[in-house]
């Protein structure tokens, strides 16, 4: 016999099959015959207000707080997403407070879902960098449902923090630098985020950033899935086009990289690339036309910034930068002042920039170049004052043309 | 408790969207009460699709297309022959779609189309066919829905607990809030909880009583007049029942 269990129907194997108060084959896991569930619905009697019900839940004197989740002592909520809840914890043995993620199991998902948040949790973890949230442990709660413990971020989010770096182009520069190192290290190991977001974007005690939830933000984020797209809520700005079109199986490390240029785009511009009424225009406005040059929403910002945003918003992944790497190495070389790898710039502008880096050279240099063209001046005048001159109408050069298109009008 | 259930119940969901489909409707309002149903309501539309023989990155794109319509047009206008229960409509709606389901399959493949919805893999599974082989796309469908309104009134008493922080008792008596009072040991749950037997006895009796009235205002926000909520869940257990046959 076959049951229909929770998200997924299963072959229960020795499991007990139909329910044996209504002979109903459909199961939730861990609640129970669905058809039994329904029929309580048809119990009109005894329906309890939200008031009533709070009141009689009050009376039972176990809160949450004293809540354990395997070795850990929960001792508040401080997040919560569609699918996922966050707490600080309390590890019993070493007391140290962690931040601790679990899935909200009252969704009823299948037990293979489960194992596969599981098995991506511990992939997250195998992640060591310092500026990727650290993933201490993955365990799961006595009714099977998978949660992680990961180091608590005191600093709040980015998000949170985007308003205090306004105006701070090279602060901001700075910590996007670092973020896309670490992306592009975890790319190496052939993990993508997915969801890279300000909201992601953990702070600790110092400002340091941190990257969450490495390729775990569809399970925890409830911007993150069908959620999002439907509904208002969430502002779908920083997804690649091609990760609203296509399959999350064909992502490429360019989809985070479109993001990680929507976040920087959003610290200097003060809007992500991308703003509409809904999440449709939004999404629909990514796939069709190009994202707006940072310079026509902050016109005193750096010329090369706006290439290097240019260069990661591209609507063609292919166009993009082939790696995170290659966005840290552009911004930290725009932070040097050297010239981007993004764009070569013209020679006037790296003389320039050399020697702002040079000064003493540069003036060195400068003098040098003066005195030899004084030199070439006076040389020049004496032998130009040796032969006669030539008449004006026997030939000129258009301005700006060169020696080969100098024409005789004679 | 009255006030709450005329409340609840005088405007539901439904109710909303077949008046904003008027001429003179709240059409914003509408909009959003509708969006709001789909995002509760698409695995039964996922389910259909799929068992329709749709291979499953082909099912995505149709679900994706067919609530991109849904929410673009004012499709209400013409659903009128099934506008009493949202299932009802969501369903004729998806049939009429999928008429042209090969058109729209070939549209994706020149890339022609705008697609709005991100698809994680782990959302988009197929419903096993081992367990639900036999079952004509309809009864896959009607199936999904109760599974969806049983588990939507499930979250919304979970989340209540958890609001005032008694999640904890939530995951210990979950299992007991059907009508299998015989099978139901309280003194094991005592025991969990480290509660004495009447304190669960009571808190379970206060649970069951909130899921009652959770689970039928779910149902309420998906028919236009209340008085269908109960044969909406007769409707609904019957499928359920039928699935053992």
């Amino acid at each position: 016999m076959n049951t229909v269990r929770g998200d997924l129907p299963v072959q229960t194997g020795a499991e007990p099959a139909n329910c044996e108060g209504c002979g109903a084959a459909v199961r939730l896991d861990g609640s129970g015959c669905v058809n039994c569930l329904l029929l309580e619905g048809l119990q009109t009697e005894g329906q309890s207000s939200s008031e009533a019900f709070r009141s009689v839940l009050s009376e039972i004197a176990l809160p949450d707080r004293e809540w354990r989740l395997g070795s850990y002592e929960v001792m508040e909520e401080i997040g919560r997403g569609g699918m996922g809840v966050i707490y600080r914890a309390r590890q019993r043995h070493s007391r140290r407070v962690v931040a601790l993620k679990r899935m909200l199991s009252y969704d009823a998902q299948s037990r293979e879902t489960l194992a596969r948040f599981r098995r991506e949790a511990e992939t997250a973890a195998s992640l060591d960098h310092p500026n990727i949230l650290p993933i201490y442990e993955v365990s799961e709660s006595s009714e099977g449902v998978p949660f992680f413990s990961m180091k608590l971020a005191t600093g709040g989010s980015l998000r949170a923090a985007t308003p205090s770096l306004t105006g701070k182009s090279k602060e901001c520069v700075r910590l996007i630098a670092k973020v896309a190192r670490a992306l592009d290290y975890a790319h190496q190991r052939g993990i993508l985020h997915r969801d890279l977001q300000p909201g992601n974007i953990l702070l600790d005690a110092r400002g340091e950033p941190m990257i969450s939830d490495f390729g775990l933000a569809k399970w925890l984020d409830e911007n993150s899935d069908l959620t999002r797209t439907l509904t208002a809520f969430g502002t779908p700005g920083y997804i690649a086009p091609e990760q609203a079109e296509g399959a999350a199986a064909e992502l490429t490390p360019a989809a985070d990289i479109y993001s990680l240029g929507a976040i920087l785009f959003n610290l200097l511009a003060g809007r992500p690339p991308f703003v509409g009424a809904n999440a449709l225009s939004v999404i629909r406005q990514a796939g069709v036309t190009d994202a707006p040059r940072l310079r026509s929403l902050a016109p005193s910002l750096d010329r090369d910034l706006e290439t290097i945003l240019a260069h990661c918003l591209e609507r063609d992944p292919k166009r993009r930068y082939e790696s995170a790497g290659d966005v840290a190495e552009d911004l930290d070389r725009w932070l040097d002042g050297r010239p981007i790898l993004a764009r070569r710039v013209l020679l006037p502008m790296r003389l320039w920039r050399w020697s702002r880096r040079n000064p003493i050279l540069a003036a060195t240099a400068s003098g040098c170049l003066l005195l030899a063209a004084a030199v070439a001046w006076l040389l020049g005048g004496t032998v130009l004052n040796s032969k006669p001159r030539r008449n004006s109408s026997e030939g000129c050069c258009w301005p700006f043309s060169s020696v080969r298109t100098c024409v005789s009008i004679s | 408790m009255e006030d709450e259930k005329a409340t609840v119940f005088a405007t539901t969901r439904w109710s909303m969207i077949v008046a904003g489909s008027d001429p003179d409707g709240e059409k914003q309002e509408a909009q959003a009460a509708l969006a709001e149903l789909c995002r509760v309501y698409w695995k039964p539309v996922f389910s259909f699709v799929c068992r329709q023989g749709w291979a499953t990155a082909d099912a995505q794109d149709l679900t994706q297309d067919f609530f991109v319509m849904i929410l673009k047009n004012n499709w209400l206008q013409h659903a009128d022959e099934s506008r009493g229960r949202f299932r009802s409509f969501l369903l004729k709606s998806l049939q009429n779609f999928l008429y042209h389901a090969d058109e729209r399959k070939h549209a994706h493949k020149r890339g022609g189309t705008v697609e709005v919805l991100s698809w994680d893999a782990w959302m988009a599974e197929p419903p096993a066919e081992s367990a639900l082989g036999h079952l004509p796309a309809e009864r896959v469908f009607d199936l999904r829905w109760a599974m969806t309104v049983v588990e939507h009134a499930l979250r919304r008493l979970a989340e209540e607990c958890e609001a005032n922080g008694r999640r904890q008792v939530f995951d210990v008596l979950r299992n007991h809030l059907t009508a299998e009072r015989g099978e139901t040991s309280y003194g094991d749950l005592a025991l969990q909880l480290g509660v004495a037997e009447a304190v669960i006895k009571k808190q379970l009796h206060n649970l069951r009583q909130r899921y009652r009235w959770l689970l039928r205002s779910e149902v309420a926000e998906t028919v236009e007049d209340p008085a269908d909520v109960d044969a909406e869940i007769r409707y609904l257990c019957a499928t359920l029942v039928h699935v053992a046959d």
